[in-house]
């Protein structure tokens, strides 16, 4: 009977105990410290880059092992749920010193609400600040009432990718520069090579935020309208200037030009399909596809980038940034800011970011290591790849705004697949997106108005 | 008082083996299910977004799911569909196997573990299969039915018209092999008696099957309806994997909807947390399947009243 109870409280014991461990995965991130920290402070440093874990893991071990601040960098990169483990690190007390910031949060909900960025300004002396060049430090970027919170690092913006051999083998002599031309190309691509299971057009709509952000709203913003439908001029959403490329990008799809069950396409799968050559034009960001083709989906195709098409063939307004301008910053509840700091500045020197730059990891917005560096093979060939004056970042969108109902990414998304109307949609768009915005100011927001403003212009005054 | 106190407190220390073997549970009952629907009681009547203050907003949650909510209910009918295309298809699919197969022999044996298979495995992992098999340019599906002559060109199964029948043939494929062995089980448990007294009254197999096997079944066949009811209700991870919730919300089903209120799906996603009106959302949707599953059990109990009779 003693030998049942003593076991009976033994497995009652190992299993609270394991429950205890389940639930304990508390500040794994510092209890797990390497041996190779010994004696240092350990800076833990999370970001999601894969595509540079191999050139940064080499230099993270030569900086562990030879900095004379004492200092261990606990490198982790994160796969696609980075964003909810930064929650609920953040929620826990476990966050990391150092991370790559991410999601569409405005840089005052991220500083003020959140209270997830230390000011860096006390850390940067005038000398410091003027490495990364003019106009590097943007209110709504990377500063909030000119104290800084993160730092220039790499930037990307949505390009139109092309197989180069398709064109050759249709006659088409140049990539297109208006709405117009994109659909004709797209018509012309199909309708000759349609047999062979090759279509003119394709875009990755399975995930509309993705699809739409990359392609509709950087046309729109080019092509002189609006930022994801706001207005700065007048503080107002106004989404008409979507009309006619909504219209484009539905006429593609409508009449078989682009490439079949593009409503239910991720990015990836349609790279293999734009790496098999059976695509010829696709919009995706500049920093990813050099990448992608040489080392995720290699091919043979002679491919190629060029500026987005606009409506009328000009360049009308700026094109946000896909990123730039930020990447990393340092939580404010560290316990060694300073040792977090000498982190940034070794994430962000010359020495890291030139070959950074060399090697195409990235387009490099500091000027100091870019100067230091040699131009990228991928822009030697494809020029268009690099960032260049009309890429841009515009002014923040008004933060916190609910919009109940769809958002107009999924409209938009049903407007080009012909579910929705297009001037209906528009319509109540603005109704939706206005009443939101109306209830936020309302509660006492500050509504967002540069009367000014011009997409190309971008006057704030 | 005072005695009862003692008693209790005297019952306590002769089970107290019991109670301690029971703790772990109860902890983990309080921490992962008490403590959370206390929490979504709490801020369905707040506007949340995961950080800062919340506000109290009384009751506009819940007026903004009944009057100003299209998406939701688009999702709630979007999860009946599938619901009811689930079940329509895997129950007489599960019970016409079980029914083949429960014969023990080495050969069943066999066909019931290649059938169940799909129970274990990963339902993210199933649904990237599909996803493979049934996508429009070269999904494998497409080429079957093309080779058998059935379609002559391309069926877009992914697209607006198709996209929620993929998606119930994927929960088919994942959830018959589970029915399956309830129904194994319930038929393993029909005295052989029976089905002999009716062959020597002369009665035929499809005469067993309807008079006999069908109607002992029953107690199981409720059981199995409304574990399956209540299972294809909260169904949302293959579908979020397969489809995302659409083409333009098409498979968009109510767990799904909840589940993108309180966490976007991509990082760059331009959609908000929304942890107040998810709480709320969520509340309202539990009362949708508890008001099905009590309808479902009402007429389930009426019926075995009236053929009880």
């Amino acid at each position: 009977m003693k030998m049942k109870k003593a076991l009976s409280l033994a497995l009652a014991s190992v299993m609270t105990l394991s429950l205890a461990a389940c639930g304990g995965g508390t500040n794994e991130n510092q209890s797990s410290t390497p041996a190779e920290a010994d004696g240092k402070v350990t800076i833990s440093y999370w970001t999601t880059n894969r595509h540079d874990q191999a050139y940064m893991t080499p230099l993270i071990d030569e900086f562990n092992k030879t900095n004379d601040k004492n200092i261990y960098i606990d490198y982790q990169v994160y796969a696609d749920n980075y964003g909810q483990m930064l929650d609920l690190a953040f929620s826990t007390g476990t966050a990391p010193d150092v991370y790559q910031l991410v999601g569409t949060d405005p840089l005052e909900v991220v500083v003020r609400d959140k209270q997830r960025l230390m000011n860096l300004s006390p850390f940067m002396d005038d000398a410091y600040k003027a490495r990364f060049g003019d106009g590097a430090f943007v209110e709504g970027i990377n500063a909030l009432d000119n104290e800084i919170y993160s730092l220039p690092y790499t930037a990307s913006a949505a390009r139109l990718f092309y197989n180069q051999d398709l064109f050759d083998r249709v006659g088409i002599a140049a990539p297109p520069q208006t709405l117009d031309e994109l659909v004709e190309d797209a018509k012309i691509i199909t309708d000759q090579l349609g047999k062979e299971g090759i279509y003119g057009f394709a875009g990755n709509f399975k995930s509309a935020d993705s699809a739409v952000m990359r392609s509709i709203d950087e046309i729109v913003m080019r092509s002189g309208g609006t930022r994801s439908g706001y207005d700065y001029k007048t503080g107002r959403y106004d989404f008409s200037s979507y009309k006619p490329v909504l219209e484009a990008f539905k006429e593609m799809f409508a009449t078989g030009v682009a490439f079949p069950g593009c409503e239910s396409l991720d990015i990836d799968p349609l790279r293999t399909q734009f790496a098999a050559g059976n695509i010829g034009m696709y919009i995706s960001i500049s920093h990813a596809e050099p990448g992608v083709y040489k080392n995720q989906f290699p091919t043979e195709q002679n491919w190629n980038c060029a500026q987005l098409p606009t409506v009328s063939g000009k360049v009308e307004g700026k094109q946000q940034l896909w990123f730039g301008g930020s990447n990393l910053g340092i939580n404010p509840a560290t316990q060694h800011p300073e040792e977090a700091w000498e982190v940034m500045k070794f994430l962000h020197s010359d020495e890291v970011m030139g070959p950074y730059h060399t090697a195409g990891l990235g387009t490099v917005m500091i000027p100091s290591a870019v100067e230091s560096a040699e131009k990228p093979e991928a822009i030697e060939k494809m020029p268009n790849l690099a960032i260049n004056e009309d890429d841009k970042n515009w002014p923040p969108l008004p933060a916190g705004v609910i919009v109940e109902g769809k958002n107009y990414c999924t409209v938009c998304v049903e407007c080009i697949f012909g579910v929705t109307d297009i001037d209906t949609a528009i319509e109540d768009l603005n109704t939706r997106y206005n009443a939101a915005y109306d209830k936020l100011v309302e509660s006492g927001a500050e509504r967002v108005v540069y009367p000014n403003f011009d997409p190309l212009g971008q006057n704030l005054a | 008082m005072a005695k009862k106190g003692k008693l209790l407190w005297k019952r306590i220390r002769e089970e107290r083996t019991s109670y301690l073997m029971l703790l772990p549970n109860i902890i983990m009952f309080a921490v992962f299910t008490v403590y959370p629907l206390l929490w979504v009681l709490r801020y369905m009547l707040y506007d949340y977004r995961g950080y800062g203050e919340a506000k109290f907003v009384g009751l506009d949650n819940f007026v903004r799911v009944f009057t100003r909510d299209p998406v939701f209910w688009n999702s709630v009918v979007n999860t009946f569909i599938y619901v009811g295309g689930k079940l329509i298809l895997t129950i007489p699919i599960a019970f016409m196997l079980a029914f083949v197969l429960s014969k023990n022999t080495r050969i069943n044996a066999i066909s019931q573990s290649i059938i169940f298979t799909p129970t274990i495995m990963s339902s993210a992992v199933m649904a990237l299969i599909f996803y493979l098999l049934f996508n429009t340019y070269n999904g494998e599906i497409n080429r079957f039915l093309i080779w058998l002559g059935v379609i002559d060109e391309n069926v877009n199964w992914l697209g607006v018209k198709y996209a929620m029948l993929t998606v119930i043939i994927l929960a088919v494929w994942g959830g018959v092999g589970n029915y399956m062995v309830y129904f194994i089980a319930g038929l393993t448990g029909i005295s052989q008696d029976v089905y002999e007294s009716a062959k020597l009254d002369g009665a035929n197999g499809a005469q067993m099957l309807f008079r006999i096997t069908i109607p002992l079944l029953a107690p199981v066949l409720k059981m199995i309806l409304m574990l399956a009811l209540v299972i294809s209700f909260m169904d949302m991870q293959s579908i979020m994997v397969l489809t995302e919730g659409g083409p333009m919300g098409k498979t968009n089903v109510m767990f799904l909807y909840i589940y993108q209120l309180f966490f976007p799906i991509s990082a760059g996603s331009a959609v908000p947390q929304e942890f107040g009106y998810g709480a709320a959302v969520s509340l309202v949707a539990a009362c949708i399947i508890g008001l099905v599953t009590g309808l479902y059990l009402l007429i389930a109990n009426k019926l075995d009243k009236v053929t009880g009779e």
